[in-house]
């Protein structure tokens, strides 16, 4: 209540509560502000930082302190006003009456008629005080009041008429006129004590009703201003609790859907979205965290990585020098110029049988036997910081001779440049090698042998179906002559025998001997075509056996490998191998085309050898063709003497042809692209063909392009004769 | 026909990329011609002998020189209704599919056609053939060069086999 006694009325202080986040300037407002808006300020300054509740009260106090000082002020101005325009203007009337009744008594100048007319007047309860005074401002009447006072004894001439009013008093004067001529004046006088009287008890009044009105309102308030401050107050201390402990699930009631309730539902729409971020906020953190920690283990691991590293470059030299001297490996280090051994390590001793001092004595070049020593030189004074040396042979303390493989690297030793060598004996290894050649080779004989195999299958697959033909022509043979019909002549000649002594009769009319001649021609008709059937079942087996004859015959040329050198032409070699292939040909409907001139120069060669040769490129282009379609197949074989000294007979194929990268690996042992195939095949036809002196080679546009190989043969001294003979 | 029909199915296919083996097997399975029997007839009037009356084997014979073209042909006959009894398979027919790939194919469509595998030699032994094929219950084996007279027994006794297993058939529907 003190507060807001000390602060004086204001006109809309309340209207804009000042927000507690933006308190008011502590200056409360610039100089030339009026009066109203300074204290205006001041009470903004004062109330920011209150609670909301307090200042509700407080604006609230003050509205209702203004309005009732204002009431009560307005009611007290009109009373008294009232009052004294009533007082006046019942002095004006006593007055007038009074200078009526005195005009008389004044001419005649009887004074004690005068008192007697003011005392009358001073009957009147109000009045305190009358007087008349005459012209020049004498008083002629003057009579005392009750108080024993009495009106002053004269007044200044120049006294305007009516009211006048003092602190204490309210004098009325009043002229006296005499035909036209002030003769006099009047004064009446009431005494103003009693307003104060009044005053003072209205102030009294004023002050008791407003004590009551502002505990009323303070009560009144106490209990509605929760309506507006309450839910501030608890958004307020929501917002507290969420900033405090971070709580973002906490959520705002909302009670009306006044500006408050708008507040609170903003308010939540806030929180919400803050929840939502904290939560993303939250796994970023977390997501955060992971990397740091993973960060943080990597960290660690590659300080430890780090501080192992320090350490074994700490052990190094340590290790090196072990790693030298101990190392199993024979090593030495040598001078980059001369080559001179100036370390040697433990294996190296053990291995040469030099001992140190003699090893340092000595110098690569010297060990090294079966070089030129600057070839040892030239190898070792290279520029090169790590270089395989290649192999060289050594000699030992005891003078037997070991290969090595040289492995050297430049370093720096007693601060020079010097080469670390290493070397392998491969001594061991090097004899291994020489003997797994020796046995590739005697598997390339056998794969030979292998390849002889494959043209036998060939063989044997024909041999039995001619065979079978064979068979089959000999048992048809053998069930014609068993079932044959010429044992019907040797039931004539019986029958005829047994009728030798009646001949005549048999043969008469209506004997047996009558169906003789028609069924001995019946019998030549039938021995006939037995006869004819059995030529040409004979014939087809004598063509069937040639037929096997000459697959046996070309089995027993592959089946020995003599070596014999024979005279023959090309093209006759060439029609053997076709001969031998043309089954498999055949039944692929492969097209042959066959380019050879009439004459030709003899070679003079290993039959069974080029045979095998061109028996192999004939079932490699054949097979090549598989995926050929049938109508594109063709086989074309072109022989050409060339200049003479050689014959080249070349196959080409229309198959699948070979990739450029293996053009020279089809020759090699064991390469195949065929599913069941081994690899022997070409292996062994290029051999073949080096045996005698010729080559084979291939050549390939590409996949699916086809291939041509080609067999070239020597023309012999002997052939060349022939030809010229 | 009225014989053939006697005798059951008599339908044979011959699957071999060699034509001399077709004539062999014609050779083997065709009787020869009825002019025999005018002579038969004269004989046993003139000698007063009795000639028993032929025996008709009566095969038909149809031949295929790939397995491929075997395998269409067993196909069709089946969707005829004249289905093969029998089937002589060569094992080496290149380049197509071999005597095994073949018989593979055509038991797929047509489960009881009895099968004669003829091989020059061992393509593939007997344990090979039965591995690749399952239950060999229709298959049997000849190597070249074969006896006529066998090739014929296992004909006769194989298509009645084919009939049998038709009746046992027939009747289990």
């Amino acid at each position: 209540m003190s507060d807001l006694q000390s602060n004086p009325p204001a006109g809309d202080v309340g209207s804009q509560p000042p927000l507690p986040a933006r308190p008011a300037p502590a200056v409360p407002a610039p100089e030339h502000a009026g009066f109203l808006a300074r204290i205006e300020g001041r009470v903004k300054h004062r109330l920011g930082p209150k609670p909301i509740r307090k200042k509700l009260t407080a604006i609230s106090m003050l509205a209702c302190t203004a309005a009732m000082v204002i009431a009560g002020f307005g009611f007290l101005v009109f009373d008294l006003c009232s009052e004294f325009v009533t007082a006046r203007n019942m002095l004006r009337l006593v007055g007038r009456i009074a200078a009526e009744d005195s005009r008389e008594l004044l001419a005649s100048g009887s004074q004690a008629a005068l008192v007697s007319t003011l005392d009358t007047l001073m009957e009147h309860p109000q009045v305190s005080g009358a007087a008349i005074y005459i012209a020049d401002g004498r008083a002629v009447a003057r009579p005392t009041n009750k108080t024993g006072a009495a009106l002053p004894a004269s007044i200044p001439s120049g006294m305007e008429n009516g009211a006048h009013l003092s602190f204490t008093s309210l004098r009325h004067y009043e002229p006296v006129m005499e035909g036209g001529e002030r003769k006099g004046t009047v004064v009446v006088e009431i005494s103003l004590a009693h307003f104060w009287a009044v005053l003072r008890i209205y102030v009294l009044i004023a002050a008791v009703i407003f004590t009551i009105a502002a505990i009323v309102a303070r009560h009144l308030l106490k209990r509605f201003q929760g309506m507006i401050s309450g839910p501030i107050s608890e958004l307020a201390e929501l917002a507290g609790s969420v900033a405090k402990d971070g709580n973002y699930a906490l959520r705002a009631t909302k009670r009306h859907d006044d500006e408050v309730g708008q507040l609170a539902d903003s308010f939540n729409a806030m929180l919400l979205q803050i929840q939502e971020r904290d939560e993303a906020l939250n796994q970023g953190r977390a997501e955060l965290e992971a990397n740091v920690m993973a960060r943080t283990s990597q960290l660690q691991g590659e300080v430890v990585e780090r501080r192992q590293a320090e350490e074994a470059l700490k052990d190094s030299e340590v290790r090196y020098r072990n790693l030298f001297e101990n190392n199993p490996m024979p090593m030495w280090v040598m001078n980059l110029e001369t080559l001179s051994f100036i370390a040697v390590n433990n294996a190296a001793i053990r291995h040469y049988g030099y001992s140190q001092s003699e090893f340092l004595a000595l110098s690569l070049a010297s060990i090294t036997k079966g070089a030129d020593p600057m070839d040892v030189e030239r190898a070792f004074r290279t520029s090169q910081k790590s270089f395989d040396g290649g192999e060289w042979r050594h000699k030992r303390r005891g003078g037997d001779i070991i290969e090595v493989h040289l492995t050297a690297h430049a370093i720096v030793f007693a601060g020079k440049v010097a080469k670390i060598v290493l070397a392998n004996d491969v001594t061991e290894r090097n004899r291994a090698q020489r003997q797994l050649a020796e046995m590739h080779k005697k598997l390339m004989d056998a794969s030979r042998a292998a390849g002889m195999a494959e043209v036998a299958t060939g063989v044997l697959h024909n041999v039995g179906n001619v065979l079978n033909s064979v068979n089959v022509s000999a048992n048809v043979l053998a069930d014609s002559v068993r079932g044959s019909k010429v044992a019907g002549i040797r039931k004539v000649a019986d029958l005829l025998e047994s009728q030798k002594g009646d001949l005549a009769s048999f043969f008469s009319a209506g004997g047996k001997g009558q169906m003789l001649p028609g069924y001995l021609a019946t019998l030549a008709q039938q021995i006939d075509t037995e006869q004819a059937g059995r030529l040409t079942e004979i014939d087809q087996l004598t063509k069937n056996i040639a037929h096997i004859r000459d697959i046996v015959a070309m089995q027993q040329d592959h089946a020995k490998s003599t070596g014999v050198m024979e005279d023959f032409t090309p093209r006759e070699l060439l029609d053997e191998a076709l001969r031998m292939t043309s089954a498999e040909l055949q039944s692929s409907s492969v097209k042959i085309e066959v380019d050879c001139p009439e004459t030709l120069p003899h070679v003079i060669t290993d039959r069974h050898k080029v045979i095998q040769i061109l028996v192999n490129l004939i079932t490699n282009a054949h097979q090549a063709m598989e995926g050929t379609p049938a109508a594109k197949r063709a086989l074309s074989v072109t022989v050409q003497s060339g200049d003479g000294r050689q014959a080249s007979i070349a196959i080409r194929d229309t198959g699948c042809g070979i990739a450029q990268e293996n053009l020279t690996r089809v020759f090699s042992h064991g390469f195949t692209t065929k599913p069941t195939g081994h690899g022997f095949g070409l292996h062994g036809a290029a051999n073949a063909a080096t045996e005698i002196g010729g080559s084979l080679t291939g050549t390939s546009d590409g996949p699916g392009a086809g291939a041509t190989f080609t067999l070239t043969l020597p023309l012999t001294q002997a052939a060349t004769l022939g030809k010229a003979a | 026909m009225s014989a053939t029909m006697q005798m059951g199915n008599r339908r044979v296919l011959i699957i071999d990329d060699n034509r001399d083996i077709h004539a062999d097997f014609g050779k083997i399975l065709r009787v020869a011609g009825a002019e025999n029997a005018a002579l038969a007839a004269l004989e046993d009037a003139l000698f007063g002998t009795e000639t028993p009356a032929l025996v008709q084997d009566g095969f038909e014979l149809f031949s295929a020189y790939q397995g491929r073209d075997g395998f269409e042909m067993v196909q069709r006959a089946e969707s005829d209704g004249r289905p093969f009894a029998l089937a002589f398979v060569d094992v080496r027919m290149p380049p197509g599919w071999d005597g095994v790939e073949t018989i593979r194919h055509i038991w797929q469509v047509s489960k009881n056609l009895q099968i004669i595998i003829c091989t020059a030699f061992s393509d593939y032994s007997w344990e090979e053939i039965t591995g690749i094929l399952g239950e060999p219950g229709n298959l049997c084996m000849i190597h070249k060069p074969f006896d006529p007279a066998a090739v014929k027994e296992l004909a006769v006794k194989l298509t009645g086999q084919w009939s049998a297993q038709q009746e046992v058939a027939g009747e289990a529907a």
